[in-house]
């Protein structure tokens, strides 16, 4: 009877071992470069491995692509496992361009009760980026993740772009 | 004046009072049949501003003003000391951030015009200088406009902003949705475009009402469990969810769920019959009076009236 439950237990460890995904480390990216979206701030060079170290559960970022069960309570009902996506990567999934006709039309006529609420790339990484840095005391300005190009401080009429400071003070507010 | 009889005239009387009386009651039960509501165009667009995820950046704010080709501000769009006050809408700011202090920490609130369903300033623009487009944009003409400001006094979000700077031409001044550059052509406006928190959903009105209410029951706890602008005033293309009750934000909450023009709706339907009714029923009064004076009646009923009232 012992043997049968240390040879048990011996199986279910292999069997573990087997399902854990193999030597993820190999193909991680330790830092990624994300540059899609530049136009008003440079590229964010975000530390990937930075970020491993500090949250270990990756499905807090990648849901359950990588095939682990997803973090979120509500998500798990489906996710449970073994829902590998083709791609980890955000923008493979979260749209660029979240409002153009094509994905505005299609919500709630797609057939999928799920996935209604889905953020474009840009808010994908800013909702999940700040959302952490808050908890975490990470960066939360602007600025603390990426500068302002020239088009930016064009936009946001500031730098050498910035209004003539006595003006300010002769409107008065 | 023969030919009003005093049978005729009693009749019509009864008939006059009789349609006075359906008529109010229309205007009570059924408002389609007195004046109709309005209740916004099937394939509208909105946006759904969800207050919990706005970082207060102000990058809506400098897409609105690029868009719009706003005047240059006194102050960069990154400086945050313009949370220290509570500002409004103007001539060159169609959109505004405000902060507000919560127990929560602090909340902030973009405004802009809120593209109502049946927008008060369009109903109360004797000249139609308004036009609720059927992409659901509340745009204005300045061409026909007469200057009166009676939308300013109307809007219940105090949105309407007058260019008091022009001497030549002032206009009145507000956002507009992004519709002649942006909506027309199926694109989001610019401060949804640039918003980098996705604060600002854009899509159908109808599809915006079904997500807002999904995103308070998959986040169990966050949210006051409310769409602001789903029914206020009549619904409003522009809705706002928020973690702090709206009272606290700034929003008004007493507004109710009628469209503003309800106020008066029910008074400006009766206008018509009014105008109808009583020109016959004072004539017909004013005839009656007369009768006797002046001549000596020889109808039968007439005489009638003649005993009863005896001249002097």
């Amino acid at each position: 009877m012992y043997t049968i439950t240390i040879t048990l237990c011996g199986l279910m460890l292999t069997i573990m071992a087997g399902i854990t995904p193999p030597a993820w480390g190999e193909d991680l990216p330790d830092r990624i470069r994300i540059e899609l979206l530049q136009d008003l701030y440079s590229p964010v060079t975000f530390e990937h491995a930075r970020h491993i170290v500090r949250e270990k559960d990756c499905a807090v970022c990648h849901h359950h692509t990588n095939g682990a069960p997803a973090a979120s309570e509500r998500c798990i009902r489906c996710h449970r496992g073994g829902h590998e996506g083709k791609s980890m990567a955000c923008r493979d999934c979260h749209e660029k361009e979240p409002f153009s006709s094509a994905v505005v039309n299609q919500k709630f006529k797609n057939g999928q009760q799920f996935h209604q609420d889905k953020p474009g790339l840009k808010a994908s990484y800013h909702l999940s980026c700040i959302g952490c840095h808050k908890k975490q005391g990470g960066p939360q300005s602007c600025t603390g993740c990426h500068g302002l190009t020239d088009k930016g401080e064009a936009f946001y009429r500031s730098g050498k772009h910035a209004p003539d400071p006595g003006k300010a003070a002769k409107h008065g507010h | 004046m023969s030919g009003i009889t005093r049978r005729k005239f009693l009749c019509a009387t009864v008939i006059g009072g009789a349609m006075t009386t359906l008529g109010s009651m229309c205007g009570k039960g059924g408002k389609a049949w007195a004046a109709g509501s309005f209740e916004g165009y099937p394939e509208g667009m909105g946006v759904l501003v969800d207050l919990t995820r706005c970082i207060g950046c102000r990058t809506c704010e400098a897409a609105c003003n690029r868009e719009q080709n706003l005047a240059e501000p006194d102050l960069p769009f990154t400086d945050q000391s313009v949370f220290e006050t509570t500002r409004r809408t103007d001539e060159d700011h169609y959109t505004v951030v405000n902060r507000y202090a919560t127990q929560q920490g602090p909340v902030y609130r973009k405004i802009q015009c809120n593209h109502c369903n049946e927008p008060a300033c369009l109903t109360s623009c004797f000249v139609n200088a308004y036009t609720k487009t059927k992409e659901g944009a509340v745009v204005y003409n300045g061409k026909v406009c007469v200057g009166c400001r009676t939308c300013m006094v109307a809007c219940p979000f105090n949105i309407p902003a007058y260019s008091y700077s022009s001497a030549i031409n002032p206009l009145i001044k507000k956002c507009i949705f992004c519709h002649e550059t942006r909506l027309k052509n199926g694109r989001p406006p610019a401060c949804v475009e640039a918003c980098p928190q996705e604060v600002l959903t854009f899509g159908h009105r109808k599809d915006l009402i079904k997500l807002g209410h999904e995103r308070i029951r998959n986040n169990p706890g966050k949210y006051v469990d409310h769409i602001y602008g789903e029914k206020e005033v009549g619904g409003t293309g522009w809705m706002y969810l928020s973690a702090t009750p709206f009272d606290q934000l700034g929003f008004d909450t007493t507004l109710g769920n009628e469209p503003i023009i309800s106020n008066v709706k029910d008074f400006l339907s009766t206008v018509p019959m009014v105008l109808a009714i009583w020109p016959a029923l004072f004539s017909g009064i004013h005839l009656l009076a007369t009768k006797g004076k002046d001549h000596d009646g020889d109808h039968g009923e007439d005489e009638h009236i003649e005993k009863e009232e005896p001249r002097p």
